[in-house]
């Protein structure tokens, strides 16, 4: 018996065998090709290791058709014999395996799915999904751009689904699988960006974290750097998106949905500050780079934003160390900018930055060569940051920002100030932040002056505003999971301080100073029901002056969420919201009213997001902004304006909350963003309109423009060359004609006769800018330049109507000229 | 901004008149007692001399309404006439120095012809209309046209002091010949009681005063004021009013030959 053993093993020796086929796991057939009765078959070469198992698959005769994908992974389910050498031992072997798709033999569909972001509700694309039944088969299946994935001829019984991607948290699920019958599996996955932490490398647009609310944005610092019209300033980019109007004169004011620019808020790290531009909006006020990101919601924001009507700007610090030192430089036309940024040891890390305008060493000699017994002095600004991070078990935050935007007039004398104008601030914040999983817990105290001020003939005649304030916001935040489908979150948010003006012009001095106290609270809960997320919030503030002043709200709010399979999210909001009167508007030594109320506003949003392909975005949104008890009078006053000096009649009654206002409109939003190029669409359509007294008509908002519309390209080229283009293009503002005049003996003046109210337009507008980039890549440093041409058609677009002295004609302040405008910036 | 700035120490286009304009509404006094009587002075440029003139008065408690409306004759109206007397309303005098301060407006409204058609039709005793419209003058130049029309207005302050306001004196001199495009300086003599808002406001039917005004403080006495005559050679006529402040005003006029 040996011996015959022997002799066949000698026989069998001379005849290596192939593997042979084990389990031939049944392919997907194309659903589209199944139904046109399409027929294929893949020639695939496997890689069969010496187990019998599928190590490696590929594609003969590659053609792109929509059966490779489904054949190769049948091929990686299926088992197979080893392959056996000629003494008979198991090898690995490579061999040919045709898989046929046969109509008639089409295996059933077993299981249907999706995959999404367990938080963001997006479809998540080229995740496996490994199917295991009890007996050890498998099959597997990948998600396309739409998160879908199929498996076909499962049989009977229970399988177990495994959700792998690199940047997943595997997601294990069952399902029990059944002859005749699809399962319908959807299956949501916590990823990288569902949690909080932003890539280190990337500044990002987005909404506030945990998407409460209904419109949201994410533009990556790579694009922004590169956009024409931004500089590179990251919170530029707010002024291209949907829902912001265009600012007159570029004085970089925020008029979003309609609303004024007071309205709105902008926020460091949830403490207020009180502009976010410099001058003519050049540029923010914060160094793009101490930014991981810019929250801007242009309504309908989540229960931690208070005391606004209209929009939100919250631009937030880097929450941990970074990652590699930054350090680099750039001059520019209107600027020189310096960002260190170093670690110091394992858990320290020091930022100094600052900025310094030079428009005015450029602008002085010219202005003062005109031989008009003048020496101006043109706008200048500086800003600066301080700031030191230190992570423990905690994170600790320090940091000292300011910002100091002036110009002056002087006369013949070298000390002569005929007028001057400052608007300053500078702040000191603490933040205490602690992250673990899904808790988080964050303080931020913030305390500093900020400062408007003007004065005339050398000090005659002057006015400020000073604002001596704190801030503390104590938040704390249980995110949802997968597990806990429910979230909370709920905060303090209280400023206080000492506010005080002066208004000294002739005879009309008014004056005034008082503590006040602003304590809110806010809490938010995040239900998520499988595709539907609910976020009911509410919030409540009061606010009141030394002098007795106090006034309360309670705002609730609530914001719904709907992920369908293809790839849509629909999204709708409903809240209230409220603002507060300033000091000088309550304090009844100077003319105000101490029975005004807070302003009401009522915001609804509706918005659909459609993931067209990899790399196409579109979003629809529409809005509706009521807004009551709106404070109006005393427009004769002097006071600081928010954008140009409003044109009359004026409102010279006392205050009171008699004005009313909407807004509405619709927003389209298209981003498309590949490895070369980017690109953004963005349209506003809008109506703003108010009503100051409730026997008056309604008329409309002097800043209402029904139409803004942004289109942005931005493209890699060759030799580390970018091209960006920017059209812009939108509705002029409305305003009050002059339709006559007399003159006032006793002042001198013409007083004009107003014709019928916001019956006049402007022109549209229109401009587009060009920008070429170009970097140097050297052995320590990288050099990088552009040039921009901004208004590269010279279009003189009409911005501000106002009158020469006697009414008798019509002058029109236009947008700047062409402007070429370049810079350089190294890092090393 | 920069350019108002520049534009106030630069020649002022405003201060050059080429077309109808009242430049000043003289009363004797500018301080009254209520049934006092004021007599009055129109200065009217008008560089084709075929102007109407309509004058009247309008006391009062708030604005849109005038006392003077209540009765069948308007006291204070005329027509084309540049030297009137009118009386302050006996009326004030109950309320005077107190809330709400009464206060009397002077009103001029010149038309070149055909510009106020229903000057042409006026008439005394006035019709409701015409009430109407003239205690509200801003809507009296709704339903007129721009150009050919000036509608000019000075207030007259009511009081009882024992020591009223007068009306601040004003006395210039200066070359009467200047070549043309030529800088030339006028030395004005001041005096009376100045607020703020104390000015001498230049004008003038050539060239152009440099700067719109100039700002008087008390204890001035002496003032410059400098003008850049034309480039066209011929006559020029110039004014230079003075206002302290509260309600005085008095007026220079005097002419320039460009040689």
């Amino acid at each position: 018996m040996m011996l015959l053993n022997a002799l066949m093993a000698l026989a069998m020796a001379g005849e290596p065998r192939l593997p042979e086929v084990v389990y031939a796991a049944p392919a997907v057939y194309p659903e589209a090709e199944l139904a046109a009765g399409i027929e294929a078959s893949v020639l695939l070469r496997l890689q069969i290791s010496m187990e019998g198992e599928v190590v490696g698959v590929e594609l003969v005769e590659p053609n792109g058709s929509s059966f490779e994908q489904p054949a190769i992974l049948a091929a990686m389910a299926s088992r197979f014999t080893p392959a056996y050498d000629a003494e008979d031992q198991p090898s690995g072997a490579v061999i040919g395996y045709r898989i046929v798709f046969d109509v008639e033999i089409a295996p059933p569909i077993s299981v249907e799915g999706t995959i999404s972001d367990a938080v963001l509700f997006v479809p998540l694309d080229n995740v496996r999904i490994e199917a295991r039944s009890s007996d050890g088969t498998v099959a597997f299946a990948l998600t396309d751009e739409e998160g879908s994935f199929e498996l076909a001829g499962l049989a009977s019984g229970a399988w177990s689904l495994l959700a792998t991607r690199d940047d997943l948290v595997p997601e294990l699920t069952e399902i029990e699988v059944t002859d005749g019958s699809v399962i319908i599996a959807e299956i949501l996955i916590m990823t990288d960006t569902s949690e909080y932490e932003a890539s280190d490398l990337e500044i990002i647009i987005e909404a506030e974290r945990g998407d409460s609310e209904v419109v949201e944005r994410r533009i990556t610092a790579d694009e922004i750097q590169y956009l024409p019209g931004t500089g590179g300033d990251v919170v530029k980019v707010v002024q291209n998106l949907p829902g912001v109007l265009r600012s007159p004169l570029g004085t970089g004011n925020l008029y979003i949905r309609g609303t004024a620019p007071e309205d709105s808020a902008t926020f460091l790290d949830g403490g207020p500050i009180p502009l976010v531009f410099h001058f003519a909006g050049l540029t923010s006020v914060v160094q793009g780079d101490s930014l991981e990101e810019v929250a801007f919601v242009p309504g309908n924001s989540s229960a931690r934003y208070g005391r606004i009507l209209g929009g939100v700007v919250d631009l937030r610090t880097t929450t941990g160390l970074p990652e590699e030192d930054t350090r680099f430089t750039s001059i520019d036309i209107f600027q020189a900018s310096l960002f260190l940024e170093q670690r110091l040891g394992d858990s320290t890390a020091l930022t100094i930055a600052g900025r310094r305008s030079y428009i005015d060493a450029i602008l002085n000699p010219i202005l003062n060569n005109m031989d008009s017994g003048l020496l101006v002095q043109a706008p200048r600004y500086y800003d600066a940051q301080l700031r030191l991070v230190h992570e423990g078990a905690a994170t600790w935050d320090f940091m000292i920002f300011g910002s100091d935007d002036r110009f002056r007039f002087l006369g013949g004398g070298d000390d002569e100030v005929l007028a001057a104008y400052a608007d300053r601030f500078l702040r000191a914040r603490i933040r205490r932040l602690k992250e673990t999983g899904d808790y988080r817990h964050e303080t931020t105290f913030s305390v500093g002056p900020e400062n408007r001020f003007f004065e005339q003939d050398d000090g005659d005649s002057e006015a400020f505003e000073l604002d001596i304030g704190a801030s503390l916001r104590e938040e704390i935040e249980i995110a949802p999971t997968f597990e806990r489908p429910v979230g909370f979150r709920a905060g303090l948010d209280i400023i206080f301080g000492e506010q005080s003006f002066v208004f000294d012009f002739g005879p009309a001095r008014e004056e005034g100073k008082s503590l006040y106290l602003a304590p809110g609270g806010y809490v938010e809960a995040t239900v998520q029901m499988g595709r539907l997320a609910v976020v009911p919030g509410l919030r409540m503030d009061g606010f009141g002056f030394a002098n007795g002043y106090w006034a309360n709200t309670i705002d609730p709010r609530l914001s719904i969420k709907y992920a369908l399979p293809s790839s849509t999210l629909l999204k709708g909001a409903v809240g209230r919201y409220s603002s507060f009167p300033t000091f000088r508007q309550v304090d009844e030594d100077s003319d105000g009213s101490i029975d005004l109320l807070a302003s009401r506003s009522l915001q609804v949003s509706l918005g659909a997001e459609q993931q067209i392909g990899e790399y196409l975005t579109v979003e629809l949104a529409g809005y509706l902004n009521e807004m009551s008890d709106l404070v109006v009078g005393r427009e004769d006053r002097l006071r600081f304006y928010s954008g140009p000096p409003p044109i009359g009649p004026f409102d010279t009654e006392p205050y009171a909350n008699d004005g009313v206002g909407r807004s509405f409109g619709s927003e389209l939003f298209v981003r498309y963003e590949d490895s070369n190029s980017t690109g953004m669409l963005s349209a506003t359509w809008s109506n703003s309109t108010r009503q100051d007294r409730p026997d008056e008509e309604a008329e409309l908002f002097i800043y209402d423009q029904p139409l803004v519309f942004t289109a942005l390209w931005s493209e890699s080229l060759p030799k580390d060359y970018r091209l960006g283009i920017r059209v812009r293009s939108g509705s002029g503002n409305p305003y009050t004609p002059v339709i006559n005049r007399f003159y006032n003996l006793s002042s001198r003046t013409f007083v004009p006769v107003y014709g019928e109210s916001s019956s006049g337009r402007l022109d549209p507008f229109f401009s587009l800018d060009l920008r070429i980039d170009k970097s140097w890549d050297f052995e320590r440093w990288t050099l990088g330049g552009y040039l921009e041409l901004q208004n590269a058609t010279n279009t003189r677009s009409p911005e501000l109507l106002a009158w020469n002295a006697d009414y008798s004609e019509e002058v029109i302040f236009t947008s700047n000229p062409l402007l070429p405008v370049f810079g350089l910036r190294g890092d090393w | 901004m920069i350019l108002l700035w520049l534009a106030c120490a630069a020649p002022s286009s405003d201060t050059l008149i080429d077309e109808l304009r009242i430049l000043a509404i003289l009363t004797d006094v500018p301080e009254a007692v209520p049934g006092q009587t004021v007599a009055s002075e129109t200065v009217v440029f008008d560089p084709f001399e075929d102007h109407q003139l309509l004058q009247w008065t309008c006391s009062s408690f708030a604005p849109g309404t005038c006392l003077e409306a209540d009765s069948e004759s308007w006291e204070g109206i005329s027509l084309n006439e540049y030297y009137t007397e009118f009386m302050v309303p006996p009326e004030l005098v109950l309320v005077a120095d107190e809330s709400p301060k009464p206060f009397l407006s002077r009103w001029a409204l010149a038309c070149e012809p055909n510009a106020c058609p229903f000057l042409d039709d006026f008439s005394e005793p006035l019709s409701d209309d015409l009430r109407d419209r003239l205690q509200d003058p801003m809507e009296l130049l709704r339903d007129l046209p721009l150009e050919g029309v000036s509608l000019a207005v000075r207030s007259i302050d009511i009081s009882t002091r024992s020591n009223p306001r007068i009306n601040p004196e004003l006395v210039c001199e200066g070359p009467d010949q200047a070549a043309p495009a030529e800088t030339v300086e006028y030395a004005c003599e001041v005096s009376g009681e100045f607020d703020t808002g104390a000015s001498i406001w230049g004008y003038t039917s050539g060239g152009a005063w440099i700067g719109d005004y100039v700002s008087l403080s008390t204890g001035d006495t002496e003032v410059l004021y400098s003008m850049l005559a034309p480039e066209e050679q011929g006559e020029i006529q110039l004014w230079l009013v003075i206002i302290d402040g509260a309600a005085g005003t008095s007026i220079w006029s005097g002419s320039l030959n460009v040689q």
